[in-house]
C-alpha cells in the first residue's frame, strides 16, 4: 500500500502551484479583455476552445476557455462537466513543476528536459504558450520574467506597470462581479 | 551545455550492409513470424527493387504473402483501414514496409489497427495511447533522409475530418530496420542530395537545439561526419555502394538523435514551407539550415563552433580559431550547398525553387511561429525574426 507522505512542505508546495496556476489563468483571462496582442494571438484560436494547465497526479489545474467575444473565461480547475480539453499542458510531477514556476527553469527547459507533456493540436499550443509568455512580461517582476522567458522584451518600466496595473485591475473586478471565482 | 535531465530511448534492431536484406527471413523467424505483409509504392515497385527483397527470401522457408504497393505519398486514415482488412483476409503475421516517410507511417497505422482491432485508426491517436507491444513490423528505407525507420511518430490525413492526425507512442517504433545499399542506390541525385541535407540538418538541429543530451550528441556528430565525408563522393559516384550505405547510416543516426532531442528553427521554416508551396522537405532544409543556424548565431546561440569538427575535420578545426568556428560551420554549409547545385541543381534559395512568391511569406511565417519545432529552438523566434530569415533565403 502507497504510503502517505504528505509534509507540511509538500502541502505548502502543492498549494503555491495552485496558487501559481490560478493566477495564471485568471490573468490570462483579465489581460485578454484589453490587449491587443493577446488578442490578435486568441483570432487563431477557435471559439469554445478549452487550455487545461496541470500538475501530476491532480496535484493542481486550471482551465481557461475563448468565448465568442475572442477573450477567455476562467472555467475553474476542471473545464465543465461535458467538456473536455482542446489542449492539455502537463508537468509529469509536483517537484517539476515547483522548479518551472519558482523560476528556477523556464517552460522550454521544462520541455527539453521532457518534464512537460502537451495533448492535443500543437499549433493552438503553441499559441497558447505564446499568450502565457506575454502575459508573464507582465505580472512577473522583471529578474523572474527574464528567467520564465526564452527573452525578455524591450519594454519600458511605464509600460510594464500600466499594464500590469491594467491586468491588476481587470482582475480585481472580475472577482468582484465573480467571474473568476 | 547540455540538458542536465534527458530521455533517450531506440530499441530498433538495425541491420545494416551489404546483403543485409538476406537476414531479414531469419529475423522475421526470431519474431516467430512467417507471413509477412509487403506495404511500399509505385515508385518502389517501378525501380525494380521489390526483386531484391523476393531474391532475400529465396532459399528461405518463408514466403511474402502480398505486396501492397500503391500507397501515394499523403496517406490517409482510409488507406490505412483499407491496407489493414488485407492483412486480416490474408491472416498475415507481421509487416515489412519499404519507402520514405508516407509508407512507414501508414505501416504504422495499420500495425495499429492489425494488433489493437477495429476499423478506425483515428481512436489510437494522441500521446501513448497504445499500451501493449505491436505485431512485428521491419522497415526498409529506401532514401537516406527522414530517419523514419526509427522513430515513434506516424502521421497520417484523416481525409474525413480533413486533418492531419498525429500518432506518438514509443509502440510504434519498427522492431527491425535493414539498412541494404541496394535499396538506395538508384536513387536519383537531386533526391539523394535533399534527403542527404535533411539528415545533416536532424543532425545538425538536434546538435544545437535545447533538447540535446550527451547520448543524441553522439549520434549526432557521428551522422554529421558520415554525411559531410560521403556526399560529394556518392554525388561523384552513385553506385558506389559504400558511400550509400555510409549515407543510409548516417540518416539512420540522425533520426535517433533527433528523435530523442528534437529539433528547431530549421524544421518549422521548413515544415511550413512545405505545407505552402508543397515543396520536398529535403530541399527546404538545404535551403534554410544556413540562415537557420545564423540567426540563431547572431542572437547568442553558442554551441554551434563545436559542429565545425566532425563537419569539417580534425584539421580544418584546429586552423580555425574558436571565435571564428560558428561562422566557419555556416560557410562550410554554403559552400557544401553550391557543390550540389552545381552537380544536381538542389535549389540553395526559395527563388531558385520557381514554386515560391513572396506574397506567400505571411502565411508561412503564421505557420512558422504556430510549429512546435520552435519550443526547443535555443533563441526565440517572432513573426518579424521569420520574415527576415525568409527575406535572407529568397
Amino acid at each position: 500500500m502507497k504510503k502517505e507522505t504528505h509534509t507540511f512542505k509538500t502541502k505548502l508546495r502543492d498549494g503555491y502551484l495552485n496558487t501559481m496556476l490560478g493566477v495564471i489563468a485568471r490573468s490570462l483571462c483579465a489581460m485578454s479583455k484589453f490587449d491587443t496582442t493577446l488578442q490578435k494571438e486568441l483570432e487563431g484560436i477557435p471559439d469554445n476552445f478549452i487550455l487545461q494547465m496541470k500538475v501530476l497526479p491532480n496535484v493542481a489545474s486550471m482551465s481557461v476557455q475563448k468565448n465568442t467575444k475572442g477573450q477567455l473565461d476562467y472555467l475553474g480547475k476542471e473545464p465543465n462537466e461535458g467538456q473536455k480539453a482542446n489542449v492539455v499542458i502537463a508537468i509529469k510531477h509536483p517537484e517539476l513543476a515547483f522548479l518551472v514556476f519558482s523560476f528556477q527553469e523556464n517552460n522550454a527547459q521544462a520541455f527539453a528536459r521532457n518534464r512537460t507533456i502537451i495533448e492535443g493540436d500543437l499549433s493552438m499550443a503553441m499559441r497558447m504558450i505564446r499568450c502565457i509568455s506575454h502575459l508573464e512580461v507582465y505580472i512577473l517582476p522583471k529578474v523572474a520574467a527574464k528567467k520564465a522567458l526564452k527573452r525578455y522584451p524591450t519594454i519600458s518600466f511605464l509600460e510594464k506597470t500600466r499594464t500590469a496595473v491594467k491586468i491588476y485591475g481587470h482582475l480585481t473586478l472580475d472577482l468582484l462581479s465573480g467571474k473568476t471565482t | 551545455m547540455s540538458t542536465p535531465c534527458y530521455e533517450f530511448f531506440c530499441p530498433v534492431k538495425i541491420i545494416a550492409g551489404i546483403r543485409s536484406l538476406e537476414h531479414i527471413p531469419h529475423e522475421l523467424a526470431n519474431f516467430s513470424a512467417s507471413r509477412p505483409l509487403v506495404i511500399t509504392d509505385q515508385g518502389v515497385k517501378n525501380a525494380g527493387l521489390i526483386q531484391h527483397i523476393d531474391d532475400a527470401f529465396n532459399s528461405s522457408d518463408i514466403n511474402i504473402i502480398d505486396i501492397f504497393d500503391d500507397v501515394p505519398p499523403d496517406s490517409s486514415t482510409l488507406l490505412v483501414t483499407q491496407i489493414a482488412n488485407l492483412y486480416r483476409k490474408l491472416d498475415c503475421d507481421s509487416i515489412i514496409a519499404i519507402c520514405g516517410g508516407s509508407v512507414i507511417d501508414t505501416s504504422k497505422g495499420v500495425n495499429i489497427l492489425v494488433s489493437e482491432g477495429g476499423d478506425d485508426v483515428t481512436a489510437y491517436s494522441g500521446v501513448d495511447s497504445l499500451k501493449r507491444p505491436l505485431k512485428p513490423f521491419f522497415v526498409i528505407p529506401t532514401t537516406a533522409g527522414t530517419g523514419s525507420e526509427v522513430t515513434s511518430v506516424a502521421v497520417i490525413a484523416d481525409t474525413v475530418k480533413n486533418t492531419k492526425v498525429v500518432f506518438t507512442c514509443s509502440f510504434l517504433l519498427p522492431n527491425v530496420a535493414i539498412l541494404d545499399p541496394r535499396m538506395t542506390k538508384t536513387l536519383p541525385p537531386q533526391i539523394t542530395a535533399a534527403t542527404a541535407m535533411d539528415a545533416l540538418t536532424h543532425a545538425i538541429e538536434a546538435f544545437t537545439c535545447m533538447g540535446k543530451n550527451p547520448l543524441s550528441d553522439s549520434y549526432a556528430t557521428a551522422a554529421i561526419k558520415k554525411i559531410s565525408q560521403s556526399i560529394i563522393n556518392v554525388m561523384d559516384n552513385p553506385d558506389d555502394e559504400m558511400g550509400r550505405l555510409e549515407l543510409a547510416q548516417a540518416s539512420t543516426m540522425a533520426g535517433i538523435a533527433f528523435s530523442n532531442s528534437m529539433v528547431g528553427l530549421t524544421h518549422a521554416l521548413g515544415h511550413s514551407l512545405g505545407a505552402t508551396c508543397h515543396i520536398p522537405h529535403g530541399i527546404c532544409m538545404n535551403i534554410f539550415l544556413p540562415h537557420a543556424l545564423d540567426y540563431n548565431l547572431r542572437h547568442g546561440e553558442s554551441i554551434l563552433g563545436e559542429v565545425l569538427l566532425p563537419l569539417a575535420g580534425a584539421e580544418a578545426y584546429a586552423n580555425t580559431p574558436a571565435n571564428q568556428r560558428p561562422q566557419a560551420v555556416i560557410d562550410y554549409i554554403h559552400k557544401l550547398k553550391d557543390e550540389l547545385h552545381t552537380r544536381c541543381q538542389l535549389p540553395r534559395s526559395l527563388e531558385e525553387t520557381g514554386r515560391v512568391e513572396q506574397a506567400q511569406f505571411s502565411k508561412i511565417v503564421e505557420l512558422t511561429v504556430d510549429d512546435a519545432a520552435l519550443i526547443l529552438n535555443p533563441i526565440e523566434v517572432d513573426r518579424e525574426d521569420a520574415m527576415a530569415i525568409l527575406k535572407r533565403a529568397w
